[in-house]
C-alpha cells in the first residue's frame, strides 16, 4: 500500500514534468538511512529498501513516459515524427553539455586572462579547451548563489550554497575524525543525521550530472541544491547549533550547583 | 563522538500548535515573501512564469493534454525555421484547468488563487518534514530549520509557480520519512553501544 502510494507520487511527478526526477526519486534514500541506521537495521538492509523504492520510482517514470507515447500514437496520430524529436529532445539536454546558444562563460574566462596580460592570440587553442569546462564553471557558478537571505537591518546578508556545501564536508570530516568510529548499525541520532546528509548531498548532484544539458539555464537549477540536500543540511546546523546551548545550559547548571 | 543531547518532549497540543505556526509561516514565506528574500531575484525569475509558461488561457490551449506549449518561445532548428516549444508535462494544466472558471477573466481571477494553493502544498510538505525534525530533534532545532526554510531564496522563486508545482519536489521522500517516524519509538531500545559494525 506505502509502496503504491509512493509510485502514484512519483507518476503524478512525472506528469507534471521531468525535471529534477533523478533527485526526487534518490531523495527517498535519505530517510531510509537515516532511520535505518537509528534503527539499527544493516546496511545490505537500508540498501535494499533504497533499491526497491528505486525501482518503484522508474516504473514511475516508464509508466508516465508510456503515458506521452501513447498520446503521440493515439491523439496526435504522429508517431514517427514525435518520438523521434522526443528522443532527440531528450539525447539533447541530458548528454550535451549545454551552453550551445552561449559563451558567457567562456568569455568571462577569456575576459579574464586578458587582464591578466594574457594575449589575444592564444584565445583560439584556449576555447578549445574552454568548451569541455563548461559545466565545472556553471558549477561554481551555482555554489555562489544565495541559498539563505536573512533581512537585516543595513542590508541584506545571503548566505551562498557553497557555504553549506563547504561548511558541511568540514563539518563532516571533523566529526569522523573526532569520533574515530565505523558507520555502525546502530548510532545515535547526530551520527544518522550526518551519514544521511551526506548521502543527501551527494543525491544533490545525480540531476547535476544526469542532465548537464539543463543545467545550462544558471536562473533556476539551483534549486537542485534543495532536492534534498540543503533542507538536510538546515536540519545538521540546527542540531549542531541546538547541542551546543544545551551543553553551554546544562554547563551553567552543573556550576551554579556546585557553586 | 556522541552528538545528542537529551530534550523535553511537548505535549500534544504543543505539537500540534507548532506545526500550526509552521504552516502559517512557511505560507506567508512561499506565496507571499513576507520576509521580502531578494526581491530582485524573485522578480527575475517570476517573470519566466508570468510571460511565457501562465498566460492566461494557456490553461485551455488546444493541444495534447499532457504537453504544453510555451507559446512566446520558439525553438530555432538548424534549418533556420522556427518550431514550437512542446514540453512533456500537463498534468497541472488539466489540474488548474478543471478548478478555474472558462472564461479569460475567471483564469486571471483564479491564478492567484492557485498559486496559494500551490504554495500551500509545498509550505505543508514542508511542515510535515518539520513535524519529523521535531519529534527526532527537538524544538530548538526545528524552530531554526524552520527559519532557514522560510528564509530559502529558491523555494520563495519555485513555491508559488503554477508551471513548476514545488510541492512535488520533496513530497516523496518527505512523505516516506514522516511515515517512517511512525515506528520511531522503538528506536531506543534496539540501539545498544555494543552493536556490531557494518562494513564502513
Amino acid at each position: 500500500m506505502l509502496a503504491a502510494c509512493f509510485t502514484l507520487v512519483c507518476l503524478i511527478k512525472c506528469l507534471c514534468g521531468f525535471d529534477y526526477t533523478t533527485n526526487i526519486f534518490a531523495a527517498v534514500a535519505v530517510p531510509f538511512i537515516y532511520y535505518g541506521l537509528r534503527r539499527g537495521v544493516t546496511l545490505r538492509a537500508i540498501a535494499a529498501r533504497v533499491l526497491g523504492y528505486g525501482a518503484l520510482s522508474v516504473v514511475a517514470f516508464l509508466a508516465a513516459i508510456a503515458l506521452q507515447i501513447m498520446q503521440f500514437s493515439f491523439v496526435q496520430r504522429d508517431t514517427n515524427n514525435s518520438l523521434s524529436s522526443f528522443l532527440t529532445e531528450v539525447r539533447r539536454r541530458t548528454l550535451s553539455n549545454g551552453e550551445g546558444i552561449s559563451s558567457r562563460y567562456d568569455d568571462a574566462v577569456l575576459n579574464l586572462l586578458h587582464r591578466l596580460h594574457v594575449s589575444t592570440v592564444h584565445d583560439p587553442g584556449i576555447e578549445r579547451w574552454l568548451v569541455p569546462m563548461r559545466p565545472l564553471l556553471r558549477y561554481f557558478r551555482y555554489l555562489s548563489m544565495g541559498a539563505v537571505t536573512v533581512r537585516l537591518p543595513f542590508r541584506p546578508l545571503q548566505l551562498p550554497i557553497g557555504l553549506f556545501v563547504a561548511g558541511f564536508l568540514v563539518a563532516f570530516f571533523i566529526w569522523r575524525q573526532r569520533s574515530k568510529r565505523k558507520m555502525t548499525a546502530c548510532t545515535d541520532r547526530g551520527a544518522a543525521l550526518m551519514w544521511s546528509s551526506l548521502a543527501a548531498l551527494a543525491i544533490s548532484h545525480f540531476w547535476i550530472v544526469a542532465a548537464n544539458g539543463h543545467m545550462t539555464h544558471t536562473f533556476f537549477n539551483a534549486i537542485v541544491f534543495y532536492i534534498p540536500f540543503l533542507p538536510m543540511a538546515y536540519v545538521a546546523l540546527s542540531f549542531g547549533i541546538a547541542s551546543a546551548l544545551r551543553r553551554v545550559s546544562a554547563s551553567r547548571v552543573l556550576a551554579t550547583r556546585s557553586a | 563522538m556522541e552528538l545528542a543531547t537529551p530534550r523535553t518532549k511537548l505535549s500534544r497540543t504543543q505539537f500540534w500548535a507548532f506545526l500550526a505556526v509552521t504552516f502559517a509561516l512557511l505560507l506567508g514565506s512561499l506565496r507571499w515573501n513576507i520576509f521580502r528574500i531578494d526581491p530582485a531575484q524573485v522578480t527575475e525569475n517570476i517573470l519566466l512564469a508570468d510571460c511565457y509558461v501562465v498566460p492566461a488561457m494557456e490553461f485551455y490551449a488546444e493541444g495534447p493534454a499532457l504537453q504544453r506549449d510555451f507559446g512566446e518561445i520558439k525553438l530555432l532548428g538548424g534549418d533556420g525555421k522556427y518550431s514550437p516549444y512542446y514540453m512533456q508535462v500537463g498534468l497541472q494544466r488539466i489540474v488548474f484547468s478543471g478548478l478555474s472558471p472558462r472564461s479569460s477573466q475567471g483564469v486571471d481571477r483564479a491564478i492567484p488563487l492557485m498559486e496559494t494553493l500551490v504554495a500551500g502544498a509545498s509550505a505543508l510538505t514542508f511542515t510535515a518534514f518539520l513535524a519529523v525534525v521535531e519529534m527526532e530533534f527537538g524544538l530548538l532545532c526545528a524552530s531554526l530549520t524552520l527559519l532557514l526554510l522560510a528564509f530559502s531564496n529558491w523555494l520563495v522563486i519555485f513555491a508559488p509557480d503554477l508551471f513548476w508545482v514545488s510541492a512535488t519536489f520533496s513530497c516523496p521522500s518527505s512523505w516516506r520519512g514522516s511515515w517512517a517516524t511512525r515506528r520511531a519509538p522503538g528506536i531506543s531500545a534496539v540501539c545498544s553501544p555494543h552493536a556490531s559494525p557494518l562494513s564502513a
